[in-house]
């Protein structure tokens, strides 16, 4: 059970819409339940997987959690991958975008929508409201181009990469991530680019006969690519100016956020086999490169990791965004607290060795007010069962608990679908039940994705915010949220990218744990730079914040 | 450099009527190839004639002859006892002692020769060869290129020469020594040069000039080859290479071990343990071959036959410090409580027994740094560091231990000395399946 929406403008409640949802089937005991099914998803993911063996053919594809068509409840969309020369599909591939008719259920609404075929190989997505009309737009990422879908808010969405510049043509996108970079209130975008690649001279690898998918060192890294958005729906390549053309590099990962604490929004990178980037706001157009001074460039060796996933948050209360960065098996998913000052400190997941990791979300699952941490994983190549007993090319994912200083630990009864292996990619999560908790979905090579439905989180006490820019961009990506309870000071950021190809909701939640407070005050940094404080808010709920003009 | 020489044998004009008929029926055998019958007269001769010097180097000549040099090596130092001041027996035991590896006593005895007639050709040649043989190239290449035209008289000399020139750093002048050595009878022998000196390239095409060559040229080549693409970072060809190689000869621990060890490389650990266990097979007390087993069977997931491995190896090779660095790696690798303890403890235990072992400093100071023990870690990563002042990796944790200590230029040195090396590093493609981490 939960509720939906207090809206708050300028720190003074003007309206309450509460919005009562049922969910349609019994709660479980585990964490999470897999409701994929009796949810009425039943797309797949198509890779165009072909004796080739493209290196593409294995990396997607994403998924977006957000609400398109403003009723309150997070939508679904699904990015597929495509055909390739000797990867053929049956029937063309489409994506998919799934409406939330609540309690638990989606229906399909791709057809119609204009997004259903892209026109090119597709991988990630990245929602947000490029235009500031209040509906989230799409970008989505593939090879050799990527498109600009605009919200009509009728169900449809209209192409607009022509006009808005932003095909990225002849380069292999991946992960893309809407970022303020230059505070002027429009969201501008960023674009992770893989590697040189052509269906024409792909490298070949096979082990005793068998076709397999090449290291990524076979693959020359690409730069990244920054858009300025001029606020007329178009875009300006930013690149150079922002001093981004010279990090080539295999880009797969990318999260904004503030990491350096001024108010600016920052970029952290996860590339594959190449040093990570902390991409920190230089105040003045462009960035400045500082993770060799974090020490998250490289592993303890000076070599680079396979970053595949990314995201941050605050895990031990101190107000700095801390990170994870998932890798390849035998490299570990590294966990980075960031104390305020370089170095970092890393604490790699022992634990998480054995695995591929792609998406990586942090959520607090059962809302105890600790940021926890879901990872999907799964292999690139199925004969590595064949080459030890460590490693399987369908993995689990992990949900880790945290316990509030940022040490780790597998969270116990996760869930059926902890207990499973898949070849997962992209994770996102969001709340598609409005009851106060994370759940999460995330995309399976050649498979139908899984929905997770949170059974726990919703006991606990809990409070929700959604924030709404006016001065700052509307989807107030940028901003941190940081409330206090219990003597706990906790903080939330709103960041757009993070996982890996995929799109939170945009919808924060603190977990107050098992006390229920009379009521909130949050402290809302808005992405302009601007603070405001709220009181008043009763738990329990999601609050619409409006920024005060 | 050793080769067998033929002996030539001088027969003199003898003194007595028995003997002289004995060693003269002996010298017709010799010319007709007839070296047991030659032996037997010479034998005859020498019991008739005991201290003659010229029977004595006549029947060692003729036992050399046979391949039996040490029994000619009696003969001729009796023949040296008797005759210290002939050249021609001191220059006979000389050769005879080189062939035998007895290279610091032909040395003695050539360099004798030398000081009394310090233009003595053959001389000069035996103790250009010695040289070689002592790892004394310079005074190799001094002697062998005092000589005109001797790599053509003496091809035998060129490989030597080719050795000393790779040792001395000069192995565009080796190559060109050995190049016309493709396709002759020393073509093979060149080729272990080349290989010993990691030129691969040049051991390929003396193998590969071999017009008929035997199971074992065949495994050598596949061996060079093997070993060539690895340079070339082409490590799927170069373990197709190395298995082609073991088919001619199965029983190649060299080529065995090249396997194994791409295996491990290129991550299929499941074929890498049967490798290693082939390899231990061939050489039981290989502490390579433990190690490479232990490590493999634990990077392939099958962590008790690893620990086990391990322990059999700590037994086994008490005074193997690598072995124990490995281990200790492995656990801090791990880790967990119990492994972190005793893997450091590994680590200072190799260093104990080896404390030129850079790698064992670099770990333990790197989990000294994880640890927060800088001063333990300033040690043994200064230490790694003096001990191989080209790891790149030396240097960028010692760039992150200087900036934990306030020292911020020392870090900023640091760190642009592990850019330099770091962009100095083969730039070489891996096109291997993504199976594993790889170092970047």
């Amino acid at each position: 059970m939960g509720a939906y929406g207090a809206v708050i403008v300028g720190g003074v409640m003007t309206a309450a819409v509460v919005v009562l949802l049922s969910s349609a089937a019994p709660r479980s005991d585990a964490v999470f339940s897999d409701i994929t099914a009796e949810a009425g998803i039943t797309w797949k993911h198509f890779s165009g997987e072909s004796p080739d063996r493209f290196l593409p053919e294995a990396m997607g594809g994403g998924v977006a959690l957000a609400d398109f068509d403003g009723d309150g409840l997070a939508d679904i969309f699904l990015v597929t991958g495509g055909e390739t020369p000797r990867g053929r599909a049956a029937a063309p591939p489409q994506n998919a975008l799934y409406r939330n008719l609540g309690g638990g259920r989606f229906r399909d609404i791709t057809a119609g929508s204009g997004l259903a075929r892209v026109g090119f190989y597709g991988m990630g997505v990245a929602a947000g409201d490029y235009d500031n009309d209040g509906r989230p737009d799409l970008f989505i990422t593939g090879y050799p181009t990527s498109a600009l879908f605009h919200n009509n808010g009728d169900g449809t969405f209209t192409d607009v990469t022509a006009k808005a510049g932003v095909a990225n043509t002849g380069r292999w996108g991946a992960s893309a991530a809407w970022i303020d970079y230059d505070r002027d209130g429009r969201l501008d975008l960023f674009i992770c680019n893989y590697a040189k690649f052509s269906f024409e001279h792909g490298p070949h690898c096979t082990y005793q006969g068998e076709p397999t998918y090449c290291a990524q060192t076979a693959y020359e890294g690409d730069a990244p690519a920054l858009y300025h958005n001029n606020g007329d729906g178009t875009f300006t390549d930013a690149t150079q100016r922002a001093g981004l053309a010279q990090l080539a590099g295999r880009a797969l990962g990318v999260v904004s956020i503030d990491v350096g604490g001024d108010g600016w929004p920052d970029l952290v990178v996860a590339r594959d086999a190449s040093p990570n980037l902390l991409l920190l706001n230089r105040r003045d157009g462009t960035f400045r490169d500082a993770a060799a001074d974090a020490e998250i460039a490289f592993n303890m060796d000076g070599n680079a990791r396979a970053g595949m996933g990314v995201d941050a948050a605050d895990l031990d209360g101190d107000g700095w965004p801390d990170l994870i960065l998932t890798n390849f098996n035998d490299e570990g998913h590294a966990l980075y607290l960031n104390n305020g000052r370089f170095p970092f400190t890393e604490r790699t997941l022992a634990l998480t060795r054995p695995y591929v990791g792609w998406g990586a979300s942090f959520l607090d699952y059962d809302n105890d007010g600790a940021q926890d941490l879901l990872i999907v994983n799964g292999h690139l190549n199925r004969v590595i069962e064949r080459t030890r007993r460590d490693v399987f090319y369908r993995e689990p994912p992990l949900l880790l608990a945290n316990d509030g200083r940022g040490s780790f630990a597998e969270a116990r009864a996760a869930g059926p679908a902890f207990a499973r292996g898949y070849v997962a990619r992209g994770l996102a999560v969001g709340d598609i039940d409005n009851d106060g908790d994370a759940d999460a979905i995330f995309t399976r090579l050649n498979d139908s994705p899984v929905l997770l439905r949170n059974n726990v989180g919703q006991n606990a006490v809990w409070i929700g915010f959604e924030l709404e820019g006016t001065v700052s961009n509307r989807d107030a990506i940028g901003a941190r949220v940081t409330v206090e309870h219990d003597g706990r000071r906790m903080s939330r950021w709103i960041t757009s990218g993070s996982s890996y190809l995929s799109s939170h909701d945009k919808r924060v939640i603190f977990g107050l744990g098992g006390s229920r407070p009379a009521s909130v005050t949050a402290e809302i940094r808005w992405p302009n730079g601007r603070t405001q404080t709220v009181s008043g808010l009763a738990p329990g709920r999601y609050h619409r914040i409006v920024e005060p003009r | 450099m050793r080769k067998w020489l033929p002996f030539v044998v001088a027969l003199l004009p003898l003194a007595a009527q028995t003997a002289d008929e004995h060693a003269n029926r002996a010298a017709e055998f010799v010319q007709s190839r007839d070296l047991k019958s030659a032996e037997a007269e010479l034998r005859r001769a020498i019991e008739m004639r005991p201290s003659d010097p010229t029977l004595l180097t006549s029947l060692g000549g003729v036992l050399g002859m046979e391949g039996d040099l040490h029994g000619a090596n009696g003969y001729l130092r009796r023949a040296v006892q008797l005759d210290g001041e002939n050249p021609l027996l001191r220059r006979n035991l000389a050769a005879n002692q080189w062939q035998l590896g007895q290279l610091h006593e032909a040395a003695t005895n050539l360099d004798l020769l030398l000081k009394s007639n310090p233009r003595d050709g053959a001389a000069i040649f035996l103790r250009g060869m010695v040289a070689d043989g002592l790892h004394d190239y310079t005074r190799c290449i001094e002697l062998l290129e005092s000589l005109p035209e001797v790599t053509t008289r003496k091809p035998e000399a060129a490989v030597a020469l080719a050795d000393s020139y790779y040792h001395t750093n000069e192995p565009e002048k080796a190559r060109a020594i050995l190049q016309p050595l493709a396709g002759s009878r020393l073509a093979y022998e060149a080729s272990g040069v080349a290989i010993a000196a990691h030129d691969y390239e040049t051991a390929v095409a003396l193998l590969s000039s071999l017009r008929t060559p035997d199971a074992a040229a065949r495994s050598r080549l596949a061996l060079a080859q093997s070993r060539l693409e690895i340079e070339r970072g082409n490590l799927p060809q170069a373990l197709a290479m190395a298995s082609a190689g073991l088919r001619d000869a199965p029983d190649s621990a060299e080529l065995v071990m090249t396997k194994a060890s791409l295996e491990s490389t290129l991550h299929y650990y499941t074929d890498a343990v049967p490798s290693w266990k082939r390899a231990l097979a061939l050489r039981p007390h290989s502490e390579e071959a433990r190690r490479g087993l232990a490590r493999a069977e634990w990077e392939g997931g099958m962590k008790p036959a690893a620990i086990a491995d391990f322990e059999e190896g700590l037994k086994e090779f008490p005074h193997d410090a690598a072995l124990r660095a490995d281990y200790g790696t492995l656990l801090l690798d791990r880790g967990l409580g119990d492994d972190t303890a005793r893997g450091t403890e590994l680590l200072r235990r190799a260093i104990a027994l080896d404390d030129s072992l850079a790698e064992a400093h670099y770990r333990l100071g790197n989990a000294l740094l994880e640890a927060g023990d800088l001063a333990g870690a300033q040690k043994e990563l200064e230490a790694a560091g003096s001990l191989d002042s080209q790891s790149a990796r030396v240097h960028f944790a010692l760039s992150r231990l200087y900036r934990r200590m306030g020292r911020t230029g020392d870090a900023d040195r640091e760190r642009g000395e592990w850019q330099r090396l770091k962009a100095g590093e083969a730039r070489v493609a891996s096109t291997g399946p993504a199976l594993g981490a790889v170092d970047r």
